[in-house]
């Protein structure tokens, strides 16, 4: 009888995802085998014929391809760092429950998330513009004497693509550490209060270890979305000046479609973030492994 | 007990609702696509799908086309954005799939052999119904492959320097002036024209576009004649680079990021000459209060062996595709009309500017309107001389590829770094990109 139940209540739980299950397989797993499969092909356009790993040789001497991991990477070490911790202060300002307000400041805060990545790329390059408005404003409070080409310049560009996606990221990240404080027990800070906790010191020993698992969550999650950021750089400077600014999507795509199209070359390069991206999960899943 | 019914009931009646949601899409679908034969059949299958940018210039032309054709024929043009149209022509000639086709595409000459190379066997050859002795032949070269030629030749991108003839009087420069000038008598009249508080023209240094005008110019390319990269041992490439280290340095320039920015310098005033191909007019004209102080002169010559005052840039050609639908009405259209009416290539001249490479009609009377925006100019007479002068190159299937290679390396030039070992890099660089 128990077994009979047991086989019920799996075969109501597989009839459950069996549909959306097809549908995965179907739309991600199988195009993911195809795309392996395309990336030991070598060719112009439909012109493939298999070559074994001779795409995966050709990236180790692809500077281009040196360049755009480089991007890429220096992305996430710079902005990942930078926009968690600004989300942890923000969320810790925001959980004080005697803040009034504080509502609207988490709304003002996630709404940037919202808006389309195309847009927000568009709107940061007119405000970054030569003649746009942090230009203006910088000359005429004489701090510079001369308009900064922010977008035309290998270094602003990277600031101008980093200071974007802090604007938009934090907020996403903010609701996750916001959600995670309410689960810690105020009695906690109670309890360290009463034996003359400061702020800090109750920050630094009680809410940072209790957020320890979703830190390294958020942390893994910023890190897969930086390395497929492709609207922002695009949007923003189109990879320039030069190589610059391109992450290794943007490249991927012009692989594609800008050049004569070198499907397998760009299957080849794709697969590397995707390996990268499983590395990393595997080291989420150790982490979050241990603390259960 | 309970719960488990309550646990399958609920189950049961998701599946049933994904897949009556499945059934019903897939009939609504069906259902659709019946109506579109049907209404297909009643217009007895002769329309033709163009897949093309820009409606008031090249959509404009597939109308007017229609009318000289005639009833027989349909046309719904698909507008897309440029680079849209030419992802998507990619996309659904890799995925082999024939269902959307569409029957003809506007490929730019630049990307044309990219294409022939990469599908063989999806582009209709068109030697049978074209003659192609009647096309410039830079055109034909362009949309040709493997000895065969595909494409239905279209605009010219003729290059011209458009220049404000109210700044460059202030200077004290005539029309007479502006016709022979070298690179470096053009770069003097930044100079003087600073000095009026005008800018030369824009500057990208991001953008390396107007080299095609400049190489072009020359007779030479970013590659040689066997598709490989031609940098390090290219002169005029150096001389280009030499020209854009100086308009970098220079403080006589509006340095923009985008074409929004470009466009905006050049209708708000700020620059006095543009550097262009001849489908610039358009943008230029809709300053209407700048009616009038507008001319268009020669481009600069380059100091390189070979060099000339004629040049082009950009340009585009319609390619029938074999195995869509109406194929064979496609390729008819194309050669009674862009192909072989002289009628045609008159009214786009007179309505739109749209210099064609139709040889037969390079007589027409359009040819001698007078533009009043122009100062009175006889512009298409103008442009269709300089286009019989323009040096022939063969562009190759990798330009993209190849100035991508060069802007990698063109901010460490711009910074003063050494020239021909940049280019060196940038060739290996290029030779590895299109392995």
């Amino acid at each position: 009888m128990s077994l009979k139940g047991k086989t019920k209540t799996a075969l109501t739980g597989w009839s459950m995802v069996t549909v959306a299950a097809i549908f995965v397989l179907v739309f991600s797993y199988i195009p993911m085998i195809q795309a392996f499969f395309l990336s030991l092909q070598t060719g112009k356009g439909a012109n493939l014929s298999f070559s074994g790993v001779a795409n995966y040789i050709r990236m180790l001497q692809d500077s281009t391809f040196w360049t755009t991991l480089g991007n890429t990477l220096l992305y996430a070490v710079v902005q990942i760092p930078v926009m968690l911790l600004l989300a942890l202060l923000i969320s810790v300002l925001l959980n004080d429950s005697k803040l009034k307000g504080r509502g609207i400041y988490r709304t003002c805060i996630f709404l940037p998330c919202v808006t389309s990545m195309v847009s927000y790329a568009i709107l940061f390059k007119n405000i970054f513009a030569v003649d746009g408005i942090v230009n203006q404003m910088l000359l005429k409070l004489h701090l510079i004497d001369d308009a900064i080409p922010f977008v035309l310049d290998k270094n602003w560009a990277k600031v101008v693509i980093i200071f974007a996606l802090i604007w938009r990221y934090t907020g996403y990240y903010m609701i996750f550490y916001l959600s995670a404080m309410q689960n810690i027990d105020s009695s906690i800070y109670e309890a360290a209060k009463m034996d003359g906790c400061s702020f800090f010191q109750s920050f630094f020993r009680i809410t940072m270890p209790l957020l320890k698992p979703i830190i390294f969550l958020t942390s893994i999650m910023a890190l897969t979305n930086t390395l497929q950021l492709f609207d922002e750089v695009v949007n923003l400077t189109n990879g320039g000046p030069g190589d610059a600014t391109r992450t290794i999507s943007e490249y991927i795509y012009d692989l594609s479609f800008t050049y004569v199209p070198s499907y397998g070359y760009a299957a080849a390069v794709s697969y590397v973030v995707f390996v990268l991206i499983i590395i990393l999960t595997i080291i989420q899943k150790g982490i979050t492994g241990e603390k259960e | 007990m309970k719960k488990k019914i309550l646990a399958s009931l609920l189950a049961g009646v998701m599946a049933a609702s994904v897949l009556a949601g499945c059934g019903s899409g897939a009939a609504s679908d069906s259902a659709a696509q019946d109506e579109q034969t049907s209404e297909a059949g009643k217009s007895e299958d002769n329309e033709i799908t163009v897949w093309g940018w820009d409606k008031n210039m090249n959509g404009y032309a597939l109308e007017e086309a229609q009318k000289v054709y005639g009833d027989g024929v349909k046309i719904n043009f698909v507008e897309m954005a440029k680079d849209d149209c030419l992802t998507k022509l990619h996309t659904v000639l890799a995925s082999g799939v024939t269902d959307d086709l569409p029957d003809i595409v506007l490929i730019s000459d630049l990307n044309a052999q990219g294409y022939l190379m990469s599908y063989p066997d999806a582009f209709r050859p068109m030697e049978d119904v074209i003659n192609y002795d009647d096309f410039a032949e830079y055109k034909t070269a362009a949309v040709s492959y493997d000895g065969v030629t595909y494409g239905v030749p279209f605009d010219s991108g003729v290059a011209a320097l458009y220049y404000r003839t109210d700044y460059l009087s202030e200077i004290g420069y005539t029309d007479e002036m502006m016709q022979d000038l070298t690179w470096d008598q053009y770069l003097e009249l930044g100079e003087k024209l600073k000095e009026k508080g005008h800018m030369l023209q824009t500057f990208n240094p991001n953008d390396i576009a107007e080299f095609q005008i400049m190489l072009q110019s020359t007779g030479k390319w970013f590659t040689d004649a066997e598709g490989n990269a031609d940098f390090a041992d290219n002169a005029a490439l150096k001389e280009c680079y030499d020209i854009f280290c100086r308009l970098n340095d220079s403080d006589f320039t509006k340095v923009v990021s985008d074409w929004t920015e470009f466009a905006g310098a050049v209708n708000g005033g700020d620059v006095a000459c543009v550097l262009r191909g001849c489908w610039m007019t358009s943008t230029i004209i809709q300053s209407e209060d700048q009616s009038g102080k507008w001319k268009i002169a020669p481009v600069p010559k380059m100091s390189t062996e070979g060099a000339t005052h004629y040049s082009n840039q950009g340009g585009s050609s319609w390619f029938v595709l074999k195995n869509s639908k109406n194929s064979e009405l496609a390729a008819d259209f194309l050669s009674k009309t862009f192909g072989g009416s002289t009628e045609l290539y008159n009214t786009l001249l007179s309505e739109k500017s749209i210099i064609g490479t139709y040889l037969p009609a390079s007589d027409v009377e359009a040819y001698d309107q007078e533009f009043e925006f122009f100062g009175g100019q006889q512009v298409n007479k103008l442009l269709a001389d300089w286009m019989s002068k323009i040096p022939a190159v063969d562009t190759g299937a990798f330009s993209a590829e190849a100035q991508s290679a060069l802007l990698g390396v063109t901010p460490s030039i711009l910074e003063g770094g050494d020239l021909t070992e940049n280019l060196q890099d940038a060739e290996q660089q290029f030779e590895q990109s299109i392995q």
